[in-house]
């Protein structure tokens, strides 16, 4: 819980690279991450599918995602959902130009699966 | 109170409006009346009363899908004397409710009067209401009286919705709604413009519905637009021409616009699904390819956005699995239902590649085949990484979160699949017509792959992988003492007996081999299952058969046009015209408007489609089924970039001539000529010539058939 969960998820995020499944979401972005009144900044670029993740960036991006610490660090591991914490307005979300779409960017925070990942039930044939 | 007639329905994309006939809302706990957008009712009591008298309904007139003019009077329709006051309530939804009152005073001498409208909400989610769940909010319910508004409001932690209400003329308002205190002079009228505002406000204050909303900026407005591009009908069956024009009318009407941009799509049904639901989407976007092919085209942009990525048992979500259902609603929002997106669902992820080839085929939109390569891959691979659950090589389904659905094939209520003798099998379940999709998926992968991605040896694989598919699943599934496919698998690789109308998916998607379609035929037109109106959900004969049981006995226009479009590929053309026939004759009874479903009665005994209770309607898929139907009866066909066009007419409908129908060859017109295609189910006259002919000949209608 707390800071690592937030710093590991843009390490992690920095790590992944190439995501395929963000190909479609050319963009700029930013998270704010707000802990004690005091805002963290991360700068995300997405393109051709690469994410690149930097702090200190000026400039406008297409689109803004802010949420406190221990919210934003529910959404990233997994236990609440991006859609549920927008809805509840705890993750605030701008989009410029409404050609960004959410659900493209919520995949940010998904890690996409290993190539050869296998189902349950395989895993459960290979285990017995 | 006053609720003896037909609710009335105004609808636009998600935000929609349920009254009685007079305009009025009362909150019923089980009924969903009020305004709703977003999962949410921001709307549950709207009570005009003149000098404290309630009004009553003389006429209706539903002008526009999203626009509804009330003719009232005030006092009860039991003691109506030629009042000298009358009312008109014009309301539209779009995004909020803007409703124009008017007073006309027709009588001899000056009228004060004491305008008022009692409002109120209880902001209850849809969900709330389906479930009829009586314990009440979890938040508080507010309200903020102004000089000229009224504000009425519920919060929940950081969640926080309210309902704005401004009028233009002065009036007094207070928690229970605006009055108006005026005098109209003999022959003179009084108007106000009222506006019911939803807002949707963040912890800081914002009301962000406004970029919530801005994919619809980019929508055309105008029903006119959307009916002048849709192809042009003309039919030797006049009833077909009003059938087609309801069905244009509701898909657009029900029009569900992301922030996104990509345009609009589908929701899925008035009142309990207005919403983003995988399926129904991605078949109505099929049913629709002749007619509104950009309904597919953002169908498969918005699934591919909201595609699982990872696996979540709290969602039944894993990578490459397409969404069922989305919605943005209170209970979704505290985790009390999954739908955050809720992936339960074992057919939309092939379908999606299913849609995505067909879309090619008649658009020649390779761009998005290509945009959208990643995705279908991601789907191919769900089908066999992760819809497996038993390692036989099948998709099959087991929920993982009691919040999900136990049935996760179109047939999604609990008790929609049993044994002939009516027990239910165990989990988990692979029902056959999710076979028949994953071989169409793969076949259609493996065109896509060779034509599109560049990669041949994919293709290959795909190929292979299907016809082992569909060898296998000829011999696991089918029933050969009785000479029909198994309705499922189950969770011990037994075959689930009871006859249903899934197997008639399998002759659309090409699993079945042919050998095997004529025996399908003969029961899907068998006495069993067809009723006369059209195919049955469960046979007659099975246990657990109830012509009014939602998924175990009724009939359902959008199954029925899916299974008429399978009897055409294999060539069975009269059976194909005749199931259209039945359809589109029970059309005539719903005034044009085909609901989700109707009772499965035989036509023989009850002369008219008898209502599903809690239908919803309109029903986007249902609304398609006439459109699938036409394309069947045409036998349109792409190839290449040819539209091949091979009629086959039900009796009685002479001719069809379909103009400017779009595609990658522009556009082209196809006719039909009624030719010797002896359907034994002829169409009925127009129910008004069939009245006049029954006043004639004091003849029940059903005397006409054979």
């Amino acid at each position: 819980m707390g800071p690592d969960v937030v710093e590991t998820f843009f390490g992690d995020l920095a790590r992944r690279g190439h995501d395929p499944a963000l190909r479609r979401g050319e963009s700029t972005g930013r998270f704010d991450i707000v802990r004690d009144g005091e805002v963290e900044r991360w700068f995300i670029s997405i393109k051709e599918g690469n994410i690149e993740v930097s702090r200190g960036k000026e400039g406008e991006p297409d689109w803004v995602m802010e949420a406190d610490r221990g919210d934003f660090a529910g959404i990233v591991s997994g236990d609440d959902s991006a859609l549920a914490a927008r809805v509840r307005g705890v993750l605030r979300v701008y989009l410029n130009g409404g050609s960004q779409s959410f659900g493209l960017l919520t995949k940010l925070f998904s890690a996409p699966s290993k190539p050869g990942t296998r189902s349950r039930a395989r895993q459960r044939d290979v285990a017995e | 109170m006053s609720q003896t007639s037909e609710p009335v329905s105004i609808v636009k994309g998600n935000a929609f409006v349920v009254s009685d006939a007079s305009g009025d809302v009362e909150v019923s706990p089980a009924v969903p009346t009020g305004f709703f957008i977003y999962d949410t009712r921001f709307l549950s009591t709207w009570i005009l009363t003149i000098n404290d008298q309630r009004l009553h309904n003389l006429s209706n007139d539903q002008v526009h899908y999203n626009l509804v003019r009330f003719f009232v009077v005030p006092g009860e329709a039991t003691v109506y004397v030629e009042a000298a006051l009358s009312v008109v309530r014009q309301r539209t939804v779009h995004g909020g409710i803007e409703e124009e009152l008017t007073v006309f005073n027709y009588g001899h001498e000056p009228a004060s009067l004491t305008v008022r409208l009692r409002a109120g909400c209880d902001f209850a989610d849809i969900f709330d209401i389906k479930n009829a769940q009586t314990n009440g909010k979890k938040g508080s319910l507010y309200s903020n009286v102004n000089d000229d508004s009224l504000v009425l409001g519920y919060t929940r932690e950081t969640f926080r919705r309210e309902t704005l209400i401004t009028a233009s003329e002065p009036a007094r308002f207070d928690e229970q709604g605006l009055t108006f205190t005026i005098d109209i002079e003999p022959h003179s009228q009084w108007t106000t413009q009222i506006k019911v505002a939803p807002a949707i406000i963040m912890p800081d204050g914002e009301n962000v519905i406004h970029k919530w909303r801005q994919g619809y900026r980019g929508m055309p407005r105008d029903l006119d637009e959307m009916l002048s591009v849709a192809p042009r009908l003309t039919s030797g069956w006049d009833p077909l021409k009003h059938i087609y024009h309801r069905s244009i009318v509701d898909l657009a009407a029900l029009r569900y616009s992301s922030e996104s941009g990509h345009g609009a799509m589908p929701a899925a049904g008035l009142p309990w699904f207005m919403s983003i639901f995988g399926r129904d989407s991605i078949l109505t976007g099929l049913q629709a390819l002749p007619f509104i092919p950009e309904l597919a085209a953002t169908t498969l942009r918005v699934l591919a956005d909201w595609q699982g990525a990872r696996s979540n048992d709290r969602r039944d979500e894993d990578p490459g699995r397409m969404p069922h259902e989305i919605r943005v609603g209170e209970s979704m929002a505290f985790s009390e239902q999954p739908h955050q997106p809720y992936y339960g669902t074992a057919d939309a992820t092939p379908l999606f590649v299913v849609l995505m080839d067909e879309y090619e085929r008649w658009t020649g939109d390779a761009d998005l085949v290509r945009e959208l390569e990643f995705e279908a891959r991601a789907a191919l691979n769900w089908i066999d990484e992760y819809a497996d659950l038993t390692g036989n090589g099948y998709i099959s389904y087991q929920r993982r979160t009691e919040q999900g659905l136990e049935n996760q094939c179109w047939k999604d209520s609990w008790d929609s699949l049993s044994y002939h003798d009516g027990r239910l099998p165990g989990f988990p379940r692979a029902t056959c017509e999710c076979q028949g999709y994953a071989y169409d998926a793969k076949m259609r992968g493996a065109r896509l792959a060779r034509q599109f991605w560049n990669d041949p040896a994919y293709g290959d694989r795909l190929e292979r992988e299907a016809g082992e598919l569909k060898e296998k699943f000829n011999s696991d599934f089918w029933i050969a003492d009785r000479q029909f496919f198994a309705l499922a698998l189950d969770g011990d690789g037994a075959q689930v007996d009871a006859i249903s109308s899934n197997m008639g998916h399998l002759l659309w998607s090409g699993i079945a081999d042919e050998s095997k379609a004529e025996a399908v035929v003969a029961h899907l037109m068998g006495p069993k299952l067809y009723s006369g109106w059209g195919i049955r959900t469960l046979g007659e004969d099975e246990a657990r058969y109830n012509p009014i049981g939602y998924h175990t006995g009724t009939v359902w226009p959008f199954d029925n046009s899916f299974i008429a479009w399978g009897m055409r590929r294999y060539g069975y053309h009269q059976e194909a015209a005749q199931v259209a026939a039945g359809i589109l004759d029970a059309a005539q009874f719903f005034d044009g408007r085909l609901p989700e479903a109707f009772g499965g009665y035989e036509r023989k005994v009850t002369s008219l489609p008898v209502r599903y209770p809690t239908a919803c309607s309109p029903q986007a898929w249902s609304s398609g089924a006439p459109l699938l139907f036409l394309r069947t009866m045409l036998g349109l066909e792409p190839i290449g970039d040819n539209l091949i066009v091979n009629p086959a007419l039900p009796s009685g409908m002479a001719r069809i001539g379909l103009l400017d129908i779009p595609g990658r060859w522009g556009r082209v017109d196809a006719f039909g000529r009624e030719r010797v295609v002896d359907s034994n189910e002829a169409l009925h006259p127009p129910l008004g010539e069939m009245s006049r002919e029954m006043s004639r000949t004091d003849r029940r209608p059903t005397d006409n058939m054979p």
